[in-house]
């Protein structure tokens, strides 16, 4: 008896040794995994290196022509969107109908988990060919040469199918278009129009007309802006983003270089007026009395039960306030541009950005087949579906949007520009600087300069660890 | 034995007589503590059978029945051929930890051997690890081992994650199991082995079923780890079909907490399974009688 | 005669080697390997992602000791949670299992399996319940205080920064006094009745039960609550971004956290795993202060 347990014991000790062993005999080196093929310093253009097909190596944006894939082409696609399902099929039937065998191999991540799914195959040199990033991303990944260069391969007939040249831009970093728009993502006014006809209620063309606009709807018992804030004060954060837009635009800094590349760290006071107007208005009621509490779907919910007349939104959010909406008071709602301040000669909308993208691995073997994906899918037919299925802002021109409220969304990008393109990795800014915003709304002693101390603190020293 | 039961009858009547307010005072609170307890599960079964705008609209109230929710969960989520998956996945790998586990918490907590506190120290350090010290090294070891594309990159692993925790609660059970039923089963002549398996290894089958049941939750509901290996849709365990239900701007309430309860229904089976070995005075019966 | 039981002795302490062997080996692999290569990472600029990083020495930890207070910050939210969660978490699993197990059977199986189902519920059920619970305009909570007229008291359980600390210890208690409880109960079992009666017969009540009996002879089962509970708070990661996302502001933002947003929004792993050695180092000598602390002398 003792025995037969020793013999099994040697064999499991045999086994696990085995495994051990594979392990001790793999190379002890300390790199984090075997070199990626093609993944070059950032300096270099990787393109050269191992691109059989591309028609002209120079990067010569007006010499590209029209990319065609390369023989036997397989991409590893990764996205984010299950439930977008119906969009990703149908785009993959149009780029498969246009590239005939081309192999793609489809990956879904959930949203949160984008960027430690990139790290962790990036790491183990398993990196995807095509992937989902945010456009706040690109000049994180492009500083540590994660993204391909597609300059060489949009021809000029793809730039023109764009709504504007910042919709590229965005997706460009160092002069190279490094990424490619997917669809907008910026925060909208909706309001309750059965409401407002209801109380004669006017859409307010003006700041000042917002505010009284707001003090009315308060007298009425209700709340004038749902916005949720929770975490990070977000939709409350963004409205003090619009007021410091028009504030910005009015002091004549809106096309400040600094500005423009977020690198202003001396606002002199205009980002402690947003701050102070906004921090204002929360402590009077305008966004109800737990704005910081509310999480996006109770948001919505107090805008439906027609607790509050209007509703700060993302865009993306539009399918499910329809739905919503059918389920609770059915009534009709719309947007309007946030106003402009009386005197000012136009409101402005830096925010208006096309967010959500993708990007495409500096170091696939198939360069020419991603840029031929990406061509695919940036056309009319792939945009419309993705503009009136899902009911997405999509950067084509090309497109009429079916539904009312989406097709007021893309009029109001009209009004963008001049949006603020960091070209060093942002990281966790945008969070940091929205906690201190929460932090600034809930304290009772600090003042909005400190605050504006802190927020330009917080610039500078994400500007330093980007760049060292 | 006679003797015994007459000694306790006469105080469980003094018990009862002296504080029957207080007992029911104590049944009270422990029926709410229940209640507050068990409501959110109970939210979750209820927000099951709800629409998602219902859930959203109104969280605390049915409104709506959709049981169509299950059946959408079943089919989106791919419940039908993840389900198989990741029963097999946690089966394979409770069996390994178990076993592992009850060797080692013998050997420290009977056989100890020369080091074994210096060692279980050592060991107890990688209680510790985070997920970004572990996740590429990991990845890259099962790779290199050539188990990428079998299902055993999830269950190695999964048994390397859970040993450490099951031996530090099992060893701690082993070193306070009384010494008197070895010594008296040595003296009968028995050997090691069969010490260990006819006397000490009845004793520690309650805190054993505790094990059992903690690692079946948190293998079977394992996520990320699943996510990064798993690339072949007839390996993919049932946390992974959970995706489809969640996005960014929108979730379905309904059949996501529909797929949750699919989810969770096997664990509480296996709970209330192995709950059974809970029982009281095996070894205080054993010892005294 | 002397010879045997040396021999017997040898031989047992021999087998343990053998025994131990499949978890070594294991542990090794998946765990001693990791931390090791994570502690050469630490020492370099590795994004996360490529292979053009650099030797940069002990930067990122000289880094975390002068220039990171909210490292240190998120360290102290962390301890004041692990301190309250624990004496809490501990104190109500004792007492439960005391009271579980003086019930009778049939009571005894009904709370064994409604007091454990929270810790078997996946964190994705646990997210959908408690924020439906916390959230300020609909939640269960505040519906309730208004319903008994209590209007003053609602708040954003997980948003005020008085409460958001207490609201996360709340579902943290919930999920897990059910395991505290269940290994207390467990180790109550070995714990022979007829000694309990017959003190009771001695006239001793309840207090004396657990003071001479239940508290003693579950010590171990209290060390190991004790350091489970406490590395997992110092540790806590889920919890905090299901129900607060280290809101408001930063108040309930754990070291987790920022260890993630070094990695994966700052892209620079090589300090995300610097601060995740010296977080690892911190709760090793927690857990090894603790047991000695909590060991007693007697031990061997």
């Amino acid at each position: 008896m003792f025995k037969k347990i020793v013999a099994l014991f040697m064999a499991f000790v045999l086994v696990f040794a085995m495994t051990a062993c594979a392990k001790t005999a793999a190379p002890g080196a300390s790199e984090p995994a075997a070199a990626t093929p093609g993944a070059d310093t950032p300096d270099t253009d990787p393109t050269d290196a191992n691109d059989p097909d591309a028609d002209t190596p120079a990067t010569q944006p007006a010499a590209a022509g029209k990319p065609v894939a390369e023989e036997g082409a397989k991409l590893h696609f990764m996205h984010i969107y299950p439930e977008h399902a119906n969009a990703i099929d149908k785009s993959l039937e149009i780029i498969k109908r246009d590239n005939p065998g081309l192999e793609i191999n489809v990956s879904v991540v959930p949203w949160n988990e984008a960027t430690k799914s990139i790290q962790t195959a990036a790491a183990t040199d398993e990196m995807y060919d095509i992937f989902f990033q945010w456009s706040s991303q690109v000049p994180g990944y492009n500083d540590i040469g994660l993204l391909l260069d597609l300059t060489p391969y949009v021809d000029d007939e793809w730039k023109s199918w764009y709504i504007s040249d910042a919709a590229l831009q965005e997706y460009s970093d160092d002069g190279k278009i490094v990424g490619m728009p997917l669809r907008g993502t910026a925060v909208f006014l909706i309001y309750n129009k059965t409401l407002f006809d209801e109380k004669g209620w006017k859409t307010p063309t003006s700041q000042e007309e917002l505010e009284t606009l707001c003090d009315t709807i308060l007298g009425e018992g209700l709340i004038p802006i749902s916005a949720p804030g929770k975490p990070n004060g977000f939709q409350v954060e963004s409205i003090r983003g619009r007021v410091f837009d028009n504030i910005v635009y009015m002091n004549g800094l809106i096309d400040d270089p600094e500005r423009l590349t977020n690198r202003k760290t001396e606002w002199n006071g205009l980002y402690a007026e947003s701050a102070e107007l906004v921090k204002g208005w929360y402590k009077k009621g305008y966004f109800g009395q737990n704005a910081f509490g509310l999480e996006r779907e109770e948001g919505q919910t107090v805008f439906m039960t027609g607790s509050a007349a209007m509703l700060l939104c993302n865009n993306n959010e539009l399918i499910a306030l329809r739905e919503l909406n059918a389920a609770a008071n059915n009534f009709e709602f719309g947007t309007f541009p946030f106003p402009k301040p009386a005197a000012a000669d136009r409101g402005m909308f830096t925010a208006a950005g096309f967010g959500d993208g993708w990007g495409a691995w500096s170091g696939t073997k198939y360069p020419a087949a991603c840029a031929a994906f990406f061509r695919s899918l940036a056309g009319e037919e792939a945009m419309t579906i993705w503009a009136n299925e899902e009911l997405c802002l999509v950067p084509s021109n090309q497109v009429e949007y079916a539904d009312q409220v989406q097709g007021d969304f893309a009029a109001q990008y009209a009004d963008g520009g001049y949006k603020v393109v960091a070209n060093y990795n942002t990281g966790n800014m945008g969070d940091l600087t929205g906690q201190a915003f929460v932090d600034y709304c809930l304290s009772d002693t600090m003042t909005a300069d400190e605050f504006e101390t802190q927020v330009e603190g917080i610039v500078a020293r994400t500007i330093a660890d980007a760049e060292e | 034995m006679p003797q015994l039961e007459k000694a306790t009858r006469p105080a469980a009547g003094r018990r009862k007589k002296k504080n029957p307010f207080s007992h029911y005072v104590e049944q009270f609170v422990f029926i709410l503590l229940a209640f507050l307890v068990l409501y959110p599960l109970l939210f979750v079964l209820m927000t099951s059978v709800k629409t998602n705008s219902d859930v959203i609209l109104h969280p605390f109230t049915i409104n709506t029945f959709e049981p169509m929710n299950y059946i959408t969960a079943w089919n989106t989520g791919k419940v039908g051929s993840y389900l198989l998956n990741s029963v097999i996945t946690t089966v394979i790998t409770l069996i390994f930890q178990v076993v592992i586990i009850v060797l080692a918490a013998y050997a420290f907590g009977k056989l100890k051997p020369w080091g074994h506190n210096l060692l279980l120290s050592l060991l107890l350090m990688t209680m510790f690890v985070t997920s970004e010290m572990t996740t590429v090294p990991n990845y890259i070891t099962v790779r290199d081992m050539g188990l990428m594309g079998t299902r055993w990159s999830l269950i190695v692993p999964y048994v390397a994650s859970g040993l450490i925790t099951g031996t530090y609660i099992l060893t701690n059970f082993v070193r306070e199991l009384p010494k008197e039923l070895d010594e008296a089963a040595r003296i009968d002549g028995a050997g090691i082995f069969k010490i260990m398996w006819k006397v000490d290894l009845p004793m520690i089958t309650p805190a054993l079923a505790t094990l059992v049941i903690f690692n079946f939750n948190g293998v079977w509901s394992e996520f990320y780890w699943a996510l990064i290996v798993v690339k072949d849709e007839a390996l993919k365990t049932l946390p992974l079909g959970l995706i489809n239900f969640q996005s960014q701007f929108t979730s379905n309430y309904g059949v996501l907490t529909a797929g949750l309860v699919i989810l969770t229904v096997p664990v509480i089976v296996v709970y209330l399974f192995f709950s059974r070995y809970f029982i009281a005075g095996i070894s205080a019966g054993a010892v005294k009688g | 005669m002397l010879r045997k039981p040396m021999k017997l002795d040898t031989q047992r302490k021999i087998l343990g080697y053998f025994f131990l062997i499949p978890i070594v080996v294991l542990l090794t692999v998946f765990m001693f390997y990791p931390i090791v290569k994570s502690v050469v990472m630490s020492f370099t600029n590795w994004s996360g992602m490529t292979d053009n990083w650099k030797w940069v020495g002990f930067k990122n930890y000289i880094r975390i000791f002068t220039d990171m207070p909210e490292y240190w910050n998120a360290m102290k939210v962390n301890v004041v949670y692990a301190l309250i969660a624990t004496a809490v978490q501990l104190t109500l699993g004792f007492i439960m299992a005391v009271m579980v197990i003086g019930m009778r059977p049939r009571w005894q199986n009904f709370y064994k399996i409604a007091l454990y189902l929270p810790v078997i519920i996946p964190a994705a059920a646990i997210s959908v319940m408690w924020r439906y619970i916390y959230t300020p305009e609909y939640g269960l909570i505040n519906q309730f205080l208004r319903a008994v007229g209590l209007d003053s008291l609602c708040r954003a359980w997980t948003a005020d920064p008085s409460t958001a600390l207490g609201a996360v210890i709340v579902t943290n208690t919930w999920r897990y006094a059910g395991f505290t409880m269940v290994l207390y109960y467990v180790a109550m079992l070995d714990i022979p009745k007829d000694v309990m009666e017959s003190a009771q017969i001695d006239g001793a009540n309840r207090w004396h039960q657990i003071r001479y009996f239940y508290l003693p002879l579950t010590r171990g089962t209290t060390e190991i609550n004790l350091i489970l509970t406490i590395t997992g708070c110092l540790r806590a990661f889920d919890i905090f971004y299901l129900l607060t996302a280290g809101g408001p502001g930063t108040s309930t933002k754990v070291v987790s956290m920022w260890i993630m947003e070094t990695a994966f929004q700052s892209y620079k792993y090589g300090r995300a795993l610097a601060m995740s050695i010296v977080l690892f180092l911190i709760v090793v000598l927690t857990m090894a202060v603790s047991r000695i602390i909590l060991t007693p002398r007697g031990k061997e």
